[in-house]
């Protein structure tokens, strides 16, 4: 019990945090939604990377790890330290000059005056928003799960997961981007500092990690987790799209447009692959170890193994200190919550004329509303798939994929004069097509799915191997349909763009000034 | 000074290619299919030579990410080049509702 009340404290801190520690005495809307825009450097690093990391990045990968082997290190975290950094580089720091100097306090802002269309806004705003909300169940579900490992049992998963949801929608509710960035900040520091020690504790309490890599290396079964033969080469090529999804999450991208200066990305751009080292690869090398020492585990019940390591090999005190820092990784899901609300005030009810009518308070009792309806929708949704998905899979499948394919719109309007509304509605539709088509070829072959280890199966033979059913879902060709999405995406952005009429003069000169005056 | 107010446009094309050039190799060595099936050496005694190859890798993005900032970094987002907007949030078309719309 002395963990689970040592992870009690923490959330007590973070709702003091969340609520209390940072709170201005008028919240404005740019105040509730954007904390101003006035993150220095070091906590726009540190929010963002807590931002980004969720429950799937710790429990999920350590789960994916235990089955899948070493490999998930380079084809989850490696590939993100390389392409996330790049997508601040590029994208993250365009977006918010944008919004600095135009106001917009949404991508989805940019995309509409940017594209001189608002239905383009509003196709975004639907399908981003579809594609937020299971992340935000994820996080409820991850908070679930942890307190009810931590605590052994005693705080069952439908209570643990409504504290978690709670304490979130409070703070939220109640602090909103300013709040949220700090506990974020905490969050990170707490898990980057007490993530070493339960790594060290590990690994004395297994007797060493070097016999346990030799005892796995040593027998038939398990030697394989030490390299990639569990993973193909085309899913491993496949992955290296995923993390084109980061700044696309409305989350991510929200986050982006809270730093005071540029510069504030700088320190982002060169550290964040660092954060990233060094909260996966004790992640994956620990899930790797569990199968040393929980062998046989089902991939559903694979998810807690470092919960699991941490009940075994660590002191009840540190045990709960750990915990708590592993919640924190699972607590992600406020800044969801607050890019949701946000969306929603600024997309839905401020564009059309809820701000003019009601004024800027309603306008953020509003968000505040939101995030009370979907804290509770999303808890609501938690307790009833339970179970059902592993955490990892249920994430990548839908948000990670069309978030991803969601890209090349958004590098084509932030980059690309002759970029078009059309183009960009070609392509977000098919994105929207694609995401529904792969969830019912899921659904299809659902019932003939291979199990763990078996070959893949063709679901429909006679088209060969165009469509096939993994254990983890639905390939093309054995590659995640993801390539494919993306590829379609950006050729339908720059072919239909081309082929219709160019934006107006007005908006270039607007978004591209240098380049208009040298035409 | 700023660098690229000297260059001239076809020293700022070289530089984008070398700098497109350099993120290419850096993706391809991602691929490693060389330590497919490798178990050894162990590094440090307990990383598989693929996990320790990666762990390299993400240093070296840390390091590339590092000579983007220096040699590479955008210079059309200072304050000077996007002022501080006069009017305040929600003036824009962005947010003025469906009339920008076609």
């Amino acid at each position: 019990m002395i963990p689970a009340v040592i992870v009690f404290a923490y959330l007590a801190v973070v709702l003091y945090l969340g609520v209390f520690a940072f709170r201005r005495g008028r919240v404005s809307g740019e105040d509730y939604f954007l904390a101003n825009r006035s993150l220095a450097s070091v906590i726009f690093l540190l929010a963002l990377f807590g931002t980004n990391m969720t429950a799937f990045s710790i429990l999920g990968a350590s789960g994916l790890a235990y089955h899948r082997g070493i490999g998930v290190f380079g084809m989850l975290a490696s590939s993100s330290a390389f392409v996330i950094p790049l997508s601040f580089f590029f994208i993250g720091t365009r977006l918010w000059a944008f919004g600095k100097r135009f106001g917009h306090m949404t991508q989805v802002q940019f995309l509409r005056d940017r594209l001189e269309c608002g239905h383009i806004g509003t196709a975004v705003f639907a399908l981003t928003a579809a594609m937020l909300v299971p992340y935000v169940v994820i996080g409820v579900m991850g908070g679930g799960h942890t307190l009810e490992a931590i605590s052994g049992g005693v705080v069952p998963y439908w209570a643990g997961g409504g504290l978690v949801a709670l304490v979130v929608m409070s703070y939220v509710f109640f602090g909103g981007m300013r709040g949220t960035a700090w506990v974020n900040t905490f969050q990170t520091l707490l898990f980057l500092s007490f993530g070493s020690i339960a790594f060290l504790l590990i690994g004395r309490g297994v007797g060493g990690f070097d016999q346990v890599i030799e005892r796995l290396a040593s027998q038939p079964a398990t030697a394989s987790l030490l390299t990639r033969e569990r993973i193909s080469m085309a899913e491993f090529f496949s992955y290296a799209f995923i993390p084109l999804s980061s700044v696309m999450f409305p989350h991510v991208a929200i986050m982006c447009l809270t730093a005071r200066r540029a510069e504030a990305f700088k320190l982002t751009v060169v550290f964040y692959p660092m954060c990233i080292l060094l909260l996966w690869l004790p992640s994956v090398f620990l899930g790797v170890v569990a199968a040393d020492q929980f062998p046989g585990l089902k991939p559903g019940e694979s998810d807690d193994v470092i919960l699991r390591l941490l009940r075994a090999h660590a002191g009840p005190v540190l045990a709960g200190v750990l915990g708590a820092a592993i919640l924190a990784c699972v607590m992600a899901a406020d800044s969801q919550i607050l890019a949701l609300g946000t969306m929603f005030t600024q997309d839905v009810f401020a564009y059309y004329g809820g701000r003019e009518r009601f004024g800027e308070k309603a306008q953020v009792w509003t968000g505040r509303a939101f995030v009370v309806g979907l804290t509770l929708v999303a808890y609501l949704a938690a307790l009833r798939l339970k179970d059902k998905e592993g955490i990892f899979e249920l994430a990548v499948r839908f948000a990670f994929t069309g978030y991803a394919a969601l890209a090349p719109v958004m590098v084509a309007a932030l980059y690309w004069r002759r970029a078009t509304k059309w183009g960009a509605l070609a392509a977000t539709l098919w994105v929207a097509l694609a995401m529904a088509g792969l969830w019912w070829l899921h659904e299809r072959s659902a019932a003939f799915a291979p199990k763990p280890g078996e070959p893949p199966v063709p679901i429909f033979p006679a088209l060969g191997n165009l469509f096939l059913r993994t254990p983890g879902g639905v390939t093309m060709f054995g590659y995640l349909p993801v390539v494919f999405l993306c590829g379609v995406s950006a050729a339908l952005m720059a072919g239909v763009s081309l082929l219709t009429r160019p934006p107006r003069r007005e908006t270039i000169e607007k978004y591209f000034p240098n380049r208009a005056e040298a035409d | 000074m700023n660098r690229n107010t000297r260059a001239t446009p076809c020293r700022v094309t070289c530089r984008r290619w070398f700098w497109a050039l350099a993120l290419v190799m850096v993706f391809l060595l991602h691929q490693d299919c060389w330590n497919w099936a490798r178990v050894r050496p162990l590094v440090l005694g307990v990383l598989p030579v693929g996990l320790a190859y990666h762990a390299a890798y993400a240093l070296g993005c840390s390091v590339l990410m590092a000579l983007l900032v220096r040699f590479a970094w955008p210079q059309n987002l200072g304050e000077t080049a996007l002022p501080d907007r006069a009017e305040p949030t929600g003036s824009s078309a962005a947010t003025n509702g469906p009339s920008t719309a076609p």
